[in-house]
């Protein structure tokens, strides 16, 4: 037992003296804060951009889908809801909150504060993100480049691709007089009858388009079309300007000579 | 070799920090202001021997020290080293939990009478030290989250903003968890017939 009412004062002195302690300079606290902040920031835009993807990707579901799959409502939401986007950007979030309880104030605020501080911020975030357009570029530069990472979402394409349950997708090929040839995701050649199809008045067909299409297979690679909508939702009944050429959803355009065939190539 | 000159002593901690900086031996003058304090604080959380206490208080001094120039300026110095003193006894104490000689802190060194009081205490002292004594029994009856946060109410005496900063948690937070506490408190009081004295 020390005695002395100062010894651990003047043995932590001494100690200060003897090993030459020297307190950690001002310019480490000033960089490790700024680098925790730094980091909170990226984490905000990640979560947010996550964010923003997921209600890209809720907002796009069709759901007049659910009907030709035989599924209910909440199953088909349960089903297509990007969840890969939805757990980033709980994630990330979860992230972003801790990261600022460790901020030198962090812990004054409320937690309810923090939460709905955060969430305001990147709910703004998103929506600007959605807004630009930036979400479904996103979406699209990690789905494209990343090998595999389809395979972790619902995939839109998919679930288009399924003529013997009335859903056909894909780009206009050729317009005949009564139909188009549509090549679907999956490289494949459809002879769509568009005779008595819903189409918008004044809205014409053209080649290069992307349309989903919901009707009836009649035959090997053969569809009569009872409507057709623009690919993208937010495209409403505007088909728009047929896309640039070499779309990457479809590959190469086909050859010419088999325009009209049923040829899979 | 340690005498400090006198105008020291007139300082406030938060200037000793600003000179402690630059001068270790200013730093010697806020360790002793706050020996005494921290031991007992410490104590009161790992619930180990004094020996023990002691070699905590080094880190916590050694800690403080080194991140002299991480002192928050709207803190105060008090509520800063109260919160390394929990951090590193909390740490302590989760480390070896298992190996801790538990030591009731009444018992310690003749009992918490000995380090508030001197021989030559008033009655009136001396009551309100059994009172406080008998106060720090029931709170160690108390679950740990609930001990550590009326340990620095009522017997370290803090008040709530500094409480917030020790602990590192909201004043609400503070405040809700004070209030709980002070509930279950009263419950053991009440088995024991002293309520009156909270």
């Amino acid at each position: 037992m020390r005695d002395n009412k100062s010894t651990i004062s003047q043995m932590v002195l001494e100690k200060i003296k003897k090993d030459e302690v020297k307190p950690i300079p001002k310019w480490h606290f000033v960089l490790k804060y700024g680098f925790l902040w730094l980091i909170i920031i990226i984490f905000l835009i990640c979560a947010s951009a996550a964010l923003g993807v997921s209600y890209f990707e809720i907002t796009d579901i069709d759901w007049e889908v659910p009907s030709f799959l035989g599924m209910g409502i909440l199953n088909y939401f349960f089903f297509v809801l990007p969840y890969f986007w939805v757990l980033l950007f709980l994630a990330i979030g979860v992230l972003a909150y801790y990261n600022f309880l460790a901020t030198p104030k962090g812990y004054k605020f409320p937690r309810y504060q923090i939460v709905t501080f955060g969430v305001l911020i990147l709910v703004m975030v998103a929506a600007a993100f959605h807004y630009f357009g930036t979400s479904q570029m996103i979406r699209d530069t990690i789905r494209d480049n990343i090998p595999g990472f389809h395979r972790l979402m619902h995939n839109k394409e998919e679930v288009w691709n399924r003529p013997d349950e009335g859903l056909l997708a894909g780009k206009i090929n050729e317009v005949q007089n009564n139909g188009v040839v549509v090549v679907t995701f999956d490289h494949t050649k459809w002879q769509v009858d568009t005779t008595n199809t819903d189409i918008p008045d004044g809205k014409e067909l053209s080649v290069g388009q992307m349309i989903r299409i919901v009707g009836e297979k009649t035959g090997d690679n053969q569809f009569v079309a009872q409507s057709i909508k623009p690919w993208k939702k937010d495209g409403g009944l505007q088909f728009g300007p047929p896309p640039t050429q070499n779309n990457d959803d479809f590959g190469p355009p086909p050859p010419a000579e088999n325009n009209g065939s049923q040829t899979k190539y | 070799m340690f005498e400090l000159d006198n105008q020291w002593d007139q300082k406030t901690d938060e200037e000793l920090v600003r000179l402690s900086v630059a001068n270790d031996d200013c730093f010697y003058m806020l360790m002793q202001r706050y020996e005494e304090k921290l031991i007992r604080y410490i104590l009161r959380i790992v619930k180990a021997n004094r020996e023990t206490a002691e070699d905590i208080l080094q880190e916590v001094f050694l800690k403080a020290y080194k991140n002299l120039n991480g002192f928050d300026d709207s803190l105060k110095f008090s509520s800063w080293v109260y919160r390394i003193a929990h951090n590193e006894s909390i740490s302590y104490w989760r480390k070896n939990q298992k190996n801790v000689d538990f030591v009731s802190i009444d018992k310690e060194e003749n009992g918490l009478a000995k380090t508030l009081t001197g021989e030559d205490d008033t009655q009136a002292e001396a009551l309100a030290n059994e009172r406080k004594e008998k106060i720090e029994e029931l709170i160690g009856k108390l679950p740990d989250y609930y001990q550590e946060i009326l340990v620095l109410r009522y017997l370290e005496e803090k008040d709530y903003d500094e409480i917030s900063d020790i602990l590192q948690k909201p004043i609400g937070t503070v405040s809700a968890l004070i209030h709980r506490a002070k509930k279950k408190l009263e419950m053991e009081a009440g088995n024991m017939n002293i309520q009156d004295w909270l």
